[in-house]
Protein backbone atom coordinates (compact mmCIF):
# COMPACT_ATOMS: atom_id res chain seq x y z
CA UNK A 1 0.00 0.00 0.00
CA UNK A 2 0.98 3.53 -0.75
CA UNK A 3 2.53 4.92 2.37
CA UNK A 4 1.74 8.20 3.69
CA UNK A 5 3.83 8.33 6.98
CA UNK A 6 5.54 5.08 7.28
CA UNK A 7 9.43 4.30 5.56
CA UNK A 8 7.97 2.66 2.40
CA UNK A 9 9.20 5.97 0.32
CA UNK A 10 11.55 6.37 -2.85
CA UNK A 11 14.01 8.88 -1.41
CA UNK A 12 14.89 11.07 -4.43
CA UNK A 13 16.69 14.02 -4.34
CA UNK A 14 15.28 17.86 -4.72
CA UNK A 15 16.77 18.47 -7.63
CA UNK A 16 14.90 15.77 -9.13
CA UNK A 17 13.08 18.01 -11.17
CA UNK A 18 14.95 20.20 -13.39
CA UNK A 19 13.20 22.63 -15.68
CA UNK A 20 15.09 24.65 -18.25
CA UNK A 21 14.30 28.24 -18.45
CA UNK A 22 12.15 29.62 -21.25
CA UNK A 23 10.87 32.48 -23.08
CA UNK A 24 8.10 32.55 -24.91
CA UNK A 25 8.44 34.50 -28.02
CA UNK A 26 5.02 35.17 -28.82
CA UNK A 27 4.04 36.58 -25.08
CA UNK A 28 7.39 37.35 -23.77
CA UNK A 29 6.06 34.69 -20.55
CA UNK A 30 9.37 33.44 -19.23
CA UNK A 31 8.92 30.00 -17.46
CA UNK A 32 10.96 26.74 -16.46
CA UNK A 33 10.08 23.82 -18.73
CA UNK A 34 10.08 20.17 -18.46
CA UNK A 35 9.87 17.58 -20.97
CA UNK A 36 10.87 17.40 -24.78
CA UNK A 37 8.39 19.49 -25.98
CA UNK A 38 8.02 22.88 -24.09
CA UNK A 39 4.65 25.18 -24.35
CA UNK A 40 3.92 28.40 -22.70
CA UNK A 41 1.26 27.92 -20.19
CA UNK A 42 0.19 31.62 -20.76
CA UNK A 43 -0.50 31.65 -24.36
CA UNK A 44 -0.01 28.00 -25.22
CA UNK A 45 2.62 28.75 -28.18
CA UNK A 46 5.07 26.52 -28.77
CA UNK A 47 7.27 28.92 -30.36
CA UNK A 48 9.56 29.04 -27.15
CA UNK A 49 13.17 29.82 -27.03
CA UNK A 50 15.78 28.86 -24.52
CA UNK A 51 16.61 32.11 -21.82
CA UNK B 1 -2.96 -4.39 -23.99
CA UNK B 2 -4.48 -2.18 -26.38
CA UNK B 3 -7.49 -0.26 -25.58
CA UNK B 4 -8.64 1.97 -28.17
CA UNK B 5 -10.01 5.29 -27.00
CA UNK B 6 -11.43 8.84 -28.44
CA UNK B 7 -13.38 10.97 -25.81
CA UNK B 8 -14.27 8.39 -23.65
CA UNK B 9 -12.26 7.07 -20.64
CA UNK B 10 -10.96 3.62 -19.48
CA UNK B 11 -11.75 2.83 -15.91
CA UNK B 12 -9.44 -0.13 -14.54
CA UNK B 13 -10.70 -1.48 -11.59
CA UNK B 14 -9.31 -3.82 -8.85
CA UNK B 15 -10.95 -5.05 -5.42
CA UNK B 16 -9.95 -1.70 -3.86
CA UNK B 17 -9.09 0.69 -5.96
CA UNK B 18 -8.33 2.07 -9.42
CA UNK B 19 -6.99 3.53 -12.30
CA UNK B 20 -8.75 6.32 -14.87
CA UNK B 21 -7.19 7.18 -18.38
CA UNK B 22 -7.54 9.50 -20.58
CA UNK B 23 -6.47 11.34 -23.82
CA UNK B 24 -5.48 14.88 -23.98
CA UNK B 25 -7.62 16.14 -26.73
CA UNK B 26 -5.39 19.81 -27.47
CA UNK B 27 -1.64 20.08 -26.71
CA UNK B 28 -1.00 22.81 -23.49
CA UNK B 29 1.44 23.74 -21.06
CA UNK B 30 0.90 21.81 -17.79
CA UNK B 31 1.64 23.99 -14.79
CA UNK B 32 3.20 21.57 -12.03
CA UNK B 33 3.59 23.97 -8.93
CA UNK B 34 5.95 22.76 -6.38
CA UNK B 35 6.52 24.38 -2.50
CA UNK B 36 9.71 26.15 -4.55
CA UNK B 37 9.18 26.73 -8.03
CA UNK B 38 6.68 26.32 -10.72
CA UNK B 39 7.42 24.31 -13.87
CA UNK B 40 5.53 23.60 -17.05
CA UNK B 41 5.48 20.52 -18.95
CA UNK B 42 4.52 20.40 -22.64
CA UNK B 43 1.62 17.78 -23.64
CA UNK B 44 0.89 16.89 -26.62
CA UNK B 45 -2.72 15.67 -27.68
CA UNK B 46 -2.65 11.85 -27.29
CA UNK B 47 -1.04 12.59 -24.25
CA UNK B 48 -2.63 10.18 -21.23
CA UNK B 49 -4.19 11.96 -17.84
CA UNK B 50 -3.96 9.05 -15.61
CA UNK B 51 -6.15 9.33 -12.32
CA UNK B 52 -5.11 6.84 -9.52
CA UNK B 53 -7.73 6.23 -6.23
CA UNK B 54 -5.13 3.65 -4.31
CA UNK B 55 -8.20 3.50 -1.39
CA UNK B 56 -11.49 3.29 -4.20
CA UNK B 57 -13.82 5.58 -3.98
CA UNK B 58 -16.38 7.21 -6.10
CA UNK B 59 -15.36 7.26 -9.99
CA UNK B 60 -17.31 10.85 -10.54
CA UNK B 61 -14.53 12.74 -8.62
CA UNK B 62 -11.98 11.00 -10.91
CA UNK B 63 -13.98 11.82 -14.15
CA UNK B 64 -13.78 15.40 -12.87
CA UNK B 65 -10.21 15.72 -12.34
CA UNK B 66 -9.52 14.10 -15.48
CA UNK B 67 -10.99 16.81 -16.96
CA UNK B 68 -10.23 19.80 -14.56
CA UNK B 69 -7.01 18.99 -15.66
CA UNK B 70 -7.03 18.17 -19.94
CA UNK B 71 -9.83 20.73 -20.80
CA UNK B 72 -9.44 23.51 -18.22
CA UNK B 73 -5.97 23.35 -17.47
CA UNK B 74 -6.23 23.42 -13.70
CA UNK B 75 -2.15 23.29 -12.24
CA UNK B 76 -1.45 20.09 -10.35
CA UNK B 77 0.35 21.03 -7.00
CA UNK B 78 2.84 19.04 -5.27
CA UNK B 79 3.19 18.76 -1.97
CA UNK B 80 6.38 19.27 -0.07
CA UNK B 81 7.60 15.45 1.36
CA UNK B 82 5.96 14.95 4.72
CA UNK B 83 3.46 17.54 4.64
CA UNK B 84 0.52 16.42 6.72
CA UNK B 85 -2.04 16.58 3.79
CA UNK B 86 -0.62 13.94 1.82
CA UNK B 87 -2.66 11.63 3.79
CA UNK B 88 -6.26 13.34 2.83
CA UNK B 89 -5.40 12.99 -0.76
CA UNK B 90 -7.85 10.43 -2.27
CA UNK B 91 -6.76 11.37 -6.04
CA UNK B 92 -3.60 11.27 -7.51
CA UNK B 93 -2.69 12.43 -11.35
CA UNK B 94 -0.33 11.88 -13.70
CA UNK B 95 0.17 13.50 -17.19
CA UNK B 96 2.32 12.33 -20.34
CA UNK B 97 3.00 9.60 -22.86
CA UNK B 98 4.16 6.64 -20.46
CA UNK B 99 2.98 6.87 -17.23
CA UNK B 100 4.09 3.89 -14.83
CA UNK B 101 2.13 2.63 -11.47
CA UNK B 102 4.26 2.52 -7.93
CA UNK B 103 2.78 2.12 -4.66
CA UNK B 104 6.46 2.75 -3.22
CA UNK B 105 5.95 6.65 -3.62
CA UNK B 106 4.06 8.78 -1.12
CA UNK B 107 1.18 10.52 -2.73
CA UNK B 108 1.16 13.94 -3.88
CA UNK B 109 4.87 14.50 -3.12
CA UNK B 110 6.69 13.62 -6.32
CA UNK B 111 6.68 16.06 -9.11
CA UNK B 112 7.39 13.28 -12.03
CA UNK B 113 4.68 12.30 -14.18
CA UNK B 114 5.59 9.44 -15.23
CA UNK B 115 4.86 7.85 -12.04
CA UNK B 116 1.50 7.99 -10.30
CA UNK B 117 0.83 6.17 -7.16
CA UNK B 118 -1.27 3.67 -6.55
CA UNK B 119 -2.48 0.36 -4.49
CA UNK B 120 -0.41 -2.89 -4.15
CA UNK B 121 -3.01 -4.53 -6.50
CA UNK B 122 -2.23 -2.06 -9.41
CA UNK B 123 1.19 -1.30 -9.07
CA UNK B 124 4.07 -2.16 -11.85
CA UNK B 125 1.14 -1.30 -14.71
CA UNK B 126 2.51 0.61 -17.68
CA UNK B 127 0.44 2.70 -19.43
CA UNK B 128 1.78 4.17 -22.88
CA UNK B 129 -0.02 6.38 -25.17
CA UNK B 130 -0.53 5.00 -28.94
CA UNK B 131 -2.44 5.74 -31.67
CA UNK B 132 -5.92 7.19 -30.87
CA UNK B 133 -5.76 4.66 -27.55
CA UNK B 134 -3.30 3.38 -24.99
CA UNK B 135 -1.40 0.17 -24.16
CA UNK B 136 -1.73 -1.41 -20.80
CA UNK B 137 0.66 -3.62 -19.64
CA UNK B 138 1.08 -5.90 -17.50
CA UNK B 139 -2.80 -6.31 -16.59
CA UNK B 140 -3.82 -8.79 -13.49
CA UNK B 141 -5.88 -11.27 -15.29
CA UNK B 142 -8.59 -10.57 -13.21
CA UNK B 143 -9.18 -7.27 -14.57
CA UNK B 144 -11.33 -6.28 -17.33
CA UNK B 145 -11.31 -2.69 -18.43
CA UNK B 146 -14.01 -0.93 -18.91
CA UNK B 147 -14.78 2.02 -21.01
CA UNK B 148 -16.94 5.37 -19.68
CA UNK B 149 -18.67 8.11 -21.11
CA UNK B 150 -18.86 11.07 -19.28
CA UNK B 151 -19.76 14.89 -20.39
CA UNK B 152 -20.22 17.75 -18.30
CA UNK B 153 -23.28 19.44 -19.46
CA UNK B 154 -24.51 22.69 -17.56
CA UNK B 155 -28.12 24.15 -18.17
CA UNK B 156 -28.22 27.86 -17.80
CA UNK B 157 -32.39 29.00 -17.00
Amino acid sequence: MCTVGGPVDIDLPPERVQGKDYRCKECGEKFKGVGKKPICPSCQSDDVALA
Amino acid sequence: MIYPLDDEFLLIKGKQSFLLVALVKISFGLCIETADDEYVQGVEAGDLVVVSAPEGGAIEPALMLIDLVRTFHVPLLVLPRDHPGSKRISYVVSVGPEIFTSCSIRRGTHPEQHLICSSDELAGISMKRIEHGVDVFPLPGSIIPLNIKYKIKTDFS
